[in-house]
Formats: C-alpha cells, sequence, structure tokens
C-alpha cells in the first residue's frame, strides 16, 4: 500500500527534522549547562577546570560534531547522560515514562468518554433546555486554564469534602484527580468538534431519508450519525495529543508527581540539553505516531477516501 | 377503488425567527388505491411541506396546526396529524415510504447499498439476516442493478445516480408501502435516466398495487404520470382533479400560467435562421483530458462548432458529456489538449488569462446562489469586475461612475435598482440568476457562456430568464453558448445545436434540423425523454392562440 508507506516516510521525516531543530535550538540557547551547573562561585571552579569539563561532556566540539554524535547515539539508543547529576538520560526517561503514560493514556480515555457523553446529550436530548444546557458546557470548559482547574479540584474534593486524601493516597485515588484536571481541557474542544460533526450530519438529507424509513434515535444514533461524524473528531483529537503533553507538564507540577512532566519542568530549569533532547523527540514520536495512526486509520471509516489511498 | 389517503383542511406553520409562518392553508386533497396524485407548483408553494408532513418529517419549528391526513388501511383508519410519534414511526418505511429528491445526498455515504436497503427491513424486524440479506438481493435486482451481489457491497460514491436512486426505490419498496412519497424522485436526474426511473416506479407500484403521492416542479412529468393533479400556490390549493381535465382545461389563471411557461409542453414556434456566413465564435478540433498517461480520462474528444455573431448555440448531452468542460474551455478557464478557440479576430487560448479576454467572454453558471459571495452586496458583487480591470481595459474606479454602472447593469436585467444594496440571501432563486447575469454583463463582454443557467430555477421564473435573455440579446447583440441538458430549452430559445455524448459531437445543425427531424439514434432517444404526452401536446398545438394570449410579462 504505497499511501501507508508514504505517510510512514512522512512522518518518520517530521520525527528527524524535530530532532535537528531541538538540537540546534537548545544549542543557540545563551549559556551552556557547564556554566549553569558549575561556575557558581561557591564552587570556586577555574575557567581551565570548566574548560576541562566541556572537553569531558563533548561541548567543545563544533555544533554539526555534537549534532552527529548526538544523532549517532539516539539510533544506537544511548540517549546520553544528564549534564545535571550524570545519569543516564535513558533511565532517568524509564523512571519517569510509565507514570506519564497511564496518567496520559487514562486521561485521553476519560476525555473521550466525556466528549462523547455531553455531545450525545447536546443533540440527541429530548428536552431542548437540556440540549442548550449540554451545548454550552464545552465553550465554557475550553477556556478553563488546567493549572486553576487542577488547583480547584484539589481544593474542593480533597481539602473541602476530604472524599480523596491528599497524603498516603492509594495509586488509584492518586490518579483520579490528575487524570480529571488533564481530560477536561481535551474532552472540552473535543466536545465541541464532535456536536458540531454530528449536527452536520443530522442535517444532511440521508437522515431524513433514515427517519421516513422508520429509525428511532437510537438507530439514526448508532448506525447513521456516529461513522460519519467520528472522521472530524478522530482528527482533531490526534492534534489534542499535543495538549496531552503539555497538560501533563502542569498536572504533573501542580499534584506533585513523578513523570515527565516534572522532568521536563527540571530540565528546563537546569538546561540540561540531553534529557530535553530527548524529551521533544520522545514526544515528537508520540505525537506522530498519533496522528499516523489516525490518517491509516480514517479510510477504514470512510470508504471515499479508499479511492485517493489506492490512486 | 377505494380512497386510501384523505387530507381535510390541513394547515402547517413554521417558526422563524420567533415568529410562526403559515405554510399551508387549509389543503384538501384525496388519493385513490393505486393511483397516483401529483402536487405540482413552484418552490415555496408547500407541495414537499405537504409530503413531508405525512411522513412526520416536518422541519424543526414546522407544526400541524389543524385538519386531518386520513389513511385508510386495511386495518383501519388513521388520523396521521394526530397519531402519537410511536405509532407514526411504526408506520414510516413499513406502510408509508420516501423516495427523497436527490440520490446523491440521501444514501448513507459510510453504508453499502446493501446496508442501506436493508435498513428498513431490520428497523421493523421484518425477519432474520439471512432472509434480510436474501431480500435485499432480490430487490436490487426487482429495480434493476445488474450483479446485485457486488452492488450490494458497494458504497454511492461508487454508483451512479440513477442506480443511487434505484437502490433507494428499493429500499422504499422493501416492505411493499401503501403509500409512496415521491418527492422530485428525478430532478436531479437526466431526462434519458428520468425516464427509466420514472418508468420503475410505474411498474413497480402496479406491481404493489400502493398509489404514489408524486411532488414535482415539473408539469411535464406530472402529465405524463399522474391520475390526478393539485396545482399549489403559497400554501393553497389553486386546482385539484382529474390530470387530463385539469390540463386540458384549466380552470385557474395560474394553472395555464404554469401549463404555458412549462417549456416542454409549449411548441414554441422555431425561431427564424439567422445563419450568417461566417461564424463569429470558432472551435475547432478541442481535446479536452482529465489525469494522466494510461488513467487520462478524455472529456472533449475533437469537437467542433461555430456560431453565428448575436445568435445563441446549445450544447446539449447527459452529464459526464463533456458540455461544460467545451463551455469552460471557450471562457478560458482552462487550457485543452488540443484545438483553437477563435471569438472573432481573438485567439481564446493565446489569451488565457489576459484582461482582453474577458471582454469577449463571460460566464454564468449554474448555481446561482454558490456563486455569490454572501457576505458582499449586490452592487459590490455586480461592480467587482470593474475594479478588478485595469483602467486602460475599462475597469474603473471613481464611485460614483461605478454606482452608475451598478444601477445600469442591475437595470438591464429588470432588477430595482435598490437591489445594490442587499445580500444574496435576501433574493429568490430567480433575482440572484439575474444578478449573475448582471455581473456578467457589466463589462460589456461580446459572448456569454451560460452553463445550465436556468436548470436550477421554476419554470415561471426560467420563462422570465429565457425572455430576458433574448431580449439582452437583441439589444446588445450578444452571441450565447448556452449550456443545458433539457432539449424543451433548447427549442425555445437556440438557433443551432450540437448534441454531446462522450465527450464527441454526435450532431450539429440549426435546431430545426437537429429536433425536427432527428438523424441520430441518440438524439432521438434524448427528444423521447423529455415528458409530454401526446395528448396533451395535441390538445395545445390545435389552439396555438391560447399560448399567445396566456403569456405573462
Amino acid at each position: 500500500m504505497p499511501y501507508a508507506l508514504r505517510r510512514t516516510g512522512q512522518a518518520a521525516l517530521v520525527v528527524v527534522a524535530t530532532f535537528v531543530l531541538a538540537f540546534l535550538l537548545l544549542h543557540a540557547l545563551p549559556g551552556d549547562a557547564i556554566v549553569a551547573r558549575y561556575a557558581s562561585p561557591e564552587l570556586g571552579l577555574t575557567e581551565a577546570q570548566l574548560d576541562q569539563l566541556r572537553l569531558v561532556y563533548g561541548t567543545d566540539q563544533p555544533v554539526w560534531v555534537q549534532l552527529w554524535q548526538s544523532a549517532a547515539g539516539f539510533l544506537s539508543g544511548d540517549l546520553g547522560t544528564s549534564l545535571q547529576n550524570g545519569a543516564e538520560v535513558e533511565s532517568l526517561l524509564a523512571a519517569a515514562l510509565p507514570a506519564t503514560v497511564t496518567l496520559a493514556s487514562l486521561g485521553f480515555l476519560v476525555a473521550v468518554l466525556l466528549a462523547t457523553g455531553v455531545a450525545v446529550a447536546a443533540t440527541f436530548s429530548s428536552a431542548e433546555w437540556l440540549r442548550r444546557a449540554f451545548r454550552s458546557l464545552p465553550p465554557l470548559l475550553v477556556s478553563v486554564p488546567v493549572f486553576w482547574l487542577g488547583i480547584v479540584l484539589l481544593q474542593v474534593f480533597s481539602f473541602q469534602l476530604g472524599l480523596i486524601p491528599v497524603i498516603n493516597a492509594n495509586p488509584v485515588e492518586a490518579l483520579v484527580l490528575p487524570v480529571l484536571t488533564i481530560a477536561v481541557p481535551i474532552a472540552a474542544p473535543l466536545a465541541q468538534v464532535l456536536i458540531r460533526s454530528i449536527d452536520d450530519t443530522v442535517a444532511e438529507p440521508f437522515i431524513a431519508v433514515a427517519r421516513a424509513r422508520g429509525a428511532g434515535p437510537r438507530w439514526l444514533l448508532s448506525k447513521e450519525v456516529a461513522r460519519n461524524s467520528l472522521l472530524p473528531t478522530l482528527t482533531i483529537a490526534g492534534v489534542l495529543f499535543g495538549e496531552l503533553i503539555a497538560g501533563a507538564v502542569v498536572t504533573e507540577t501542580v499534584f506533585a508527581r513523578t513523570g515527565l512532566g516534572r522532568l521536563t519542568v527540571d530540565a528546563v530549569a537546569t538546561r540540561d540539553t540531553p534529557v530535553l533532547q530527548a524529551i521533544v523527540v520522545i514526544s515528537a514520536v508520540g505525537f506522530v505516531a498519533i496522528n499516523l495512526a489516525v490518517d491509516l486509520v480514517a479510510p477504514a471509516i470512510d470508504p471515499r477516501l479508499r479511492k485517493a489511498v489506492h490512486a | 377503488m377505494s380512497t386510501l389517503l384523505t387530507i381535510d383542511d390541513l394547515a402547517i406553520s413554521y417558526r422563524a425567527r420567533g415568529e410562526r409562518h403559515t405554510a399551508v392553508h387549509g389543503v384538501n386533497l384525496e388519493l385513490q388505491r393505486g393511483e397516483v396524485l401529483a402536487l405540482v407548483g413552484e418552490s415555496g408553494s408547500g407541495k414537499t411541506t405537504i409530503g413531508h408532513s405525512i411522513i412526520g418529517l416536518l422541519a424543526a419549528g414546522g407544526r400541524i396546526e389543524r385538519g386531518s391526513i386520513g389513511l385508510q388501511l386495511a386495518g383501519g383508519d388513521l388520523d396521521l396529524a394526530k397519531l402519537p410519534a410511536r405509532a407514526l414511526q411504526q408506520l414510516r418505511g413499513a406502510r408509508i415510504a420516501l423516495v427523497p429528491q436527490d440520490p446523491g445526498t440521501s444514501l448513507n455515504p459510510v453504508q453499502t447499498i446493501g446496508a442501506s436497503v436493508a435498513a428498513p427491513l431490520r428497523i421493523h424486524r421484518w425477519g432474520t439476516k439471512e432472509a434480510i440479506r436474501r431480500r435485499v438481493l432480490d430487490l436490487l435486482e426487482r429495480v434493476g442493478l445488474d450483479d446485485p451481489e457486488r452492488r450490494a457491497r458497494q458504497y454511492p460514491h461508487e454508483l451512479s445516480g440513477g442506480m443511487r436512486q434505484r437502490a433507494l426505490i428499493a429500499a422504499a419498496v422493501a416492505l411493499e408501502p401503501d403509500l409512496i412519497i415521491a418527492d422530485e424522485p428525478t430532478s436531479a436526474l437526466d431526462v434519458t435516466v428520468q425516464r427509466r426511473i420514472l418508468d420503475l416506479l410505474d411498474d413497480l407500484r402496479a406491481e404493489l398495487g400502493s398509489s404514489v403521492l408524486l411532488i414535482t416542479h415539473d408539469l411535464a412529468v406530472a402529465a405524463e404520470r399522474s391520475d390526478s393533479i393539485a396545482v399549489l400556490r403559497g400554501g393553497r390549493l389553486e386546482e385539484v382533479g382529474e390530470t387530463r381535465s385539469v390540463l386540458l382545461d384549466p380552470q385557474r389563471e395560474y394553472t395555464a400560467t404554469l401549463l404555458a411557461d412549462a417549456p416542454a409542453l409549449t411548441d414554441a414556434a422555431p425561431r427564424p435562421e439567422r445563419l450568417a456566413v461566417e461564424p463569429f465564435v470558432m472551435v475547432e478540433g478541442l481535446v479536452h483530458e482529465y489525469g494522466k498517461g494510461t488513467d487520462a480520462f478524455r472529456a472533449v474528444d475533437e469537437v467542433g462548432l461555430g456560431i453565428a455573431r448575436g445568435t445563441t448555440h446549445a450544447l446539449v448531452g447527459e452529464s459526464g458529456s463533456g458540455k461544460t468542460t467545451i463551455g469552460r474551455a471557450l471562457a478560458g478557464f482552462h487550457t485543452p489538449a488540443a484545438g483553437s478557440i477563435r471569438i472573432g479576430e481573438l485567439d481564446v487560448l493565446a489569451e488565457r488569462g489576459s484582461r482582453r479576454l474577458r471582454h469577449a467572454v463571460q460566464l454564468v453558471s449554474q448555481n446561482p446562489y454558490a456563486s455569490l459571495d454572501p457576505r458582499r452586496s449586490i452592487g459590490q458583487t455586480v461592480g467587482e469586475p470593474l475594479l478588478n480591470l485595469p483602467l486602460a481595459h475599462g475597469g474603473v474606479r471613481d464611485r460614483r461612475v461605478l454606482a452608475e454602472r451598478v444601477a445600469t447593469a442591475l437595470e438591464q436585467v429588470a432588477l430595482p435598482a435598490e437591489v445594490a444594496g442587499r445580500l444574496p440571501r435576501e433574493l429568490s432563486g430567480g433575482q440572484r440568476q439575474r444578478v449573475a447575469i448582471a455581473r456578467a454583463l457589466i463589462i460589456e463582454p461580446q459572448t456569454v457562456v451560460l452553463d445550465e443557467a436556468v436548470s436550477a430555477l421554476d419554470v415561471t421564473v426560467q420563462s422570465q430568464i429565457l425572455d430576458l435573455l433574448e431580449r439582452l440579446q437583441r439589444d446588445l447583440g450578444l452571441t450565447y453558448l448556452f449550456i443545458t441538458h433539457d432539449l424543451a430549452v433548447v427549442r425555445r430559445i437556440a438557433d443551432s445545436v450540437t448534441v454531446l455524448r462522450h465527450g464527441r459531437a454526435v450532431k450539429t445543425g440549426t435546431t430545426q434540423q437537429v429536433l425536427s427531424s432527428p438523424q441520430h439514434e441518440y438524439t432521438r432517444a434524448l427528444l423521447d425523454a423529455v415528458p409530454s404526452p401526446d395528448w396533451l401536446r395535441d390538445a395545445r398545438r390545435s389552439r396555438p392562440t391560447q399560448h399567445g394570449q396566456l403569456e405573462v410579462a
């Protein structure tokens, strides 16, 4: 299937471009990690000793040599060492990734369920006031900042209602509020798109034809509307994956969880370029993979796309 | 014979911007078992609203105000206007079925044809999965689709418009309904396909003993296919009765006007032959291909034609015959693979994209709504070409001059000057088409390509626009290339004709030559497909004065 091959090639190109761009940008930052870590007056290191350190970490070489070495390292699975504590970047990621993947995938799942529920209620409720109420929900939630939502949830559910302990929470309890915090800002735009695309589908003549065949709301929703409304929503869902990564940074900070988000914050604060480089590339791979999957799944949902695929 | 449907004093209203408007004002109708009742009228006459109220599909905000819709079934009489939603839902698709207007959008694009046809059977729990599968294949075969197994697996976009309409008919008759509501079932189809689809509906009606409520704007279709006819106007019943007696002896002036305006039913006197020795527009050996290499599809294949100055040449053919491609090539919108096009002294292909070409030829396209920018006022739209042209080529920058030119252009197409301040959506379809013509004429072209310019309009409006085009041609000496699928319109407006099929010109000549003694089998097929019952045409021919009397300004 040449279409799948072509799209996969494009995806790989995006990852490579991201790698190079991130490397160059990080390199262009004024000062380096050596200065950030060792140049503080208390350590009292001389300029010559700093140069020695640069030699050890390889930061004295020309940028293209460093880029090449870094790329070769990534390809062989060696992501380099943290400038901050000398730990291997792989092990840092291995420690942070599972928590974030759990948080993000649960958050995404909850977001999809929330969005679907709100969209269906907003379009198929029998009472008009109910439809209106659900319709106004997503625009409201879209404008809520993640950090604020996290703090409010924490305040209400943990401190005031005492439903979820802040200290000594079991793993499940510890996940509830962060997952909600990360899910709502994704669910809201998702629901907006879904409502819009259900509206568009319902206005199509074939829906009137289905009703003329005696179809009730349940048949209309499951057999006629669902699949037609899915495609635009799926595309947006792929794009919103980026929000998930950004959301993880804020959520993990607010709820003091370990994970990729916290690792990012720390790495930025200490200008730990190898760690940042690895995080950017990992995020890009995730983002590109999700969107590639969306593109490859689309023809399965809409037969009209299959022709273009074969052409 | 027994009555199936009795509509008594039916009134329907719609809510728009907080106000209720009455769309149907107390209509009485009766439909006998096994017969066809045609509802005819212009857009806005309420014919579709009545049809939709019977099947319970009134658009949001629509409500039956009073009256009853009685359905006399074997199991007893029902009043559809008062039936609870649940009960109505059980009748839909089972006892009352719908054949929709536009087969292009009436099938779920992500469902196979088989699944669409199976839908009514599954909704009404007709039988086991296997039984339904077999029934679907039988139905597809019955409506004349070849290789039903394969068709059932295909998706709507893989089928032609006529095949899609057949599939929709299969779904409609799946449960052998007592009443079939056919809402403009063929207005989106070519004439030859239209005839076959109407024949199929007729056959099925006879076979199942169903009644058909045929909603159409086409009086000729109604004349040919219905037992009785109801003429509607502005939500009121103008006239109702047996089709022959209504059409042969219309009691209401409005019915007579509709008849006079229906091009298929009028034997308009052929235009006087005005063939100049030298053609003004010359198209020679035109070839246009879509796609590349071995996949290339030849949409236009070696077509040549000549149009004398100040005359109208019609391009006719079914969809896909290449007529629009030729029109667009003449207007300089794409470069053909081979051939030459001249307008007067101008080589169109060499001048492609030049300002000079815009004075030589303008294009008016089919859908006047889609071709007008919804956010610009009519005045802005009509004046735009003058702003785009350089001053040296007749462009205008001065506001006052521009306003005057716009007013003149609107006057030419018989629109009041104050229309300039309005938006497209505030105008009727006919007015919009006039605006599109005014926009084409404002830079004073010599030639106008009219691509299905009257096809989307009601007959009465269509007749007015055709009159307007003829007047403009006389006054301004315009040369028209008139693209249409409607041979009846050709007879009325064209001096000469080219009949196209699969991108080839099968016949070229004067309208008289081509239409009166059709030599080519395809031209004959096209002519035969125009619905126009002999009894009506003969009757009208014997009373030629009536047409003149009833012609409206």
